[in-house]
């Protein structure tokens, strides 16, 4: 079994709940990518709204960390995620 | 100046007996002259305490008048403040709190035609704005000028925290390298601009006086719902339209 947290912050959070918490055991590997369409199908349109591009994939402003490394500096959405990774989903903030 | 007054060693009394800062780094504080961008709820937290602690000059920029919704977060005002113009008003209590500093109050939009004379003679840069946009035209400046940039934001519960060494340190469009969409009003509690906008005054009280470290190459995210700090490291991005090509 792999089991991944998924942390989520700000407008991103809001579409989770949870407080933005939440886990998952997964019976096979998974990648970043698996758990964006997973996370997709489970929160739907408001998730959707807030993470994906008109391509279905992350959009540019949303920062996708594994255990505070960057995705960018691994196999981006291809990183394999392994039993006991945290996942942060982070999008840019604006207030003041 | 390199001296401090009786009426000075009096006020700062509780941080010069610190023993890293002394009389030496009130003086530095004395001399130095700060730039405060939009004084919101972030902003005016940070202003307040750079005034507090002696910073000999701050010059405060936002194009807002106060409204009722602003005072649910935004502590230099009272109600009386409603209709004013936030720099005046704001001015007015931080000369209050402290009658030796210079408050320069501008109420102008930041925009890129202005930034330049906004960043004359300034030390520093604090980040109090609620938008992108600007926070990029203030970065970039920043950058070109080698001022150091406090950035904050804050959205609902959470907030963040990344301090700018420009050449030494990633920028924030490293980070964020077109401004995003952005909201037409942003949701927050009073706390949470609180203490981002005092993690944001000490950041700038910590370079002035030359003191520990600055909160580089991170992103501090506060999650006030499960009161947790999060630091999450960044690097300089060899992409970067901003600071790729400046080194230290």
């Amino acid at each position: 079994m792999v089991k991944i947290v998924v942390k989520a912050f700000a407008t991103i959070r809001e579409a989770i709940g949870e407080f933005g918490k939440i886990s998952f055991e997964f019976p096979e590997q998974v990648t970043v990518k698996n758990l964006i369409e997973i996370l997709s199908k489970r929160f739907g349109e408001k998730f959707n709204l807030e993470v994906l591009d008109d391509n279905g994939l992350p959009k540019k402003t949303i920062k996708i960390f594994i255990n505070g490394r960057d995705i960018e500096f691994l196999d981006g959405l291809h990183t394999v995620l392994k039993d006991g990774d945290e996942v942060a989903l982070i999008p840019p903030i604006a207030g003041g | 100046m390199n001296v401090l007054s009786i009426r000075e060693m009096e006020r700062y009394d509780r941080q010069i007996k610190i023993s890293e800062l002394g009389v030496e780094g009130q003086i530095k504080l004395k001399n130095s002259r700060i730039l405060v961008v939009g004084v919101g709820g972030l902003g005016g937290v940070a202003a307040t305490y750079l005034a507090m602690a002696g910073v000999g000059f701050i010059r405060i920029v936002d194009n807002g008048i106060l409204e009722l919704n602003n005072l649910n977060r935004q502590i230099p005002y009272s109600e009386k403040d409603i209709g004013r113009l936030k720099v005046e008003a704001v001015a007015e209590r931080l000369k209050s709190l402290n009658s030796e500093i210079v408050i320069e109050p501008i109420s102008e939009k930041i925009t890129s035609r202005n930034i330049d004379g906004l960043l004359r003679d300034v030390d520093l840069v604090v980040d109090g704005l609620d938008n992108f946009e600007t926070r990029l035209i203030v970065n970039d400046k920043c950058i070109k000028f080698r001022i150091p940039f406090i950035h904050g934001a804050v959205y609902s519960f959470e907030g963040r925290l990344m301090t700018i060494i420009p050449g030494r340190s990633p920028c924030l469009r490293c980070l964020i390298p077109t401004a995003p969409p952005e909201h037409d009003t942003i949701p927050v509690i009073g706390p949470i601009p609180g203490v981002i906008g005092c993690l944001e005054a000490l950041e700038a009280l910590k370079i002035i006086t030359d003191l520990g470290k600055p909160f580089t190459d991170k992103i501090l995210i506060f999650d006030g719902l499960n009161l947790e700090f999060t630091s999450i490291p960044i690097v300089r991005s060899p992409k970067c339209p901003a600071c790729s090509k400046l080194t230290d």
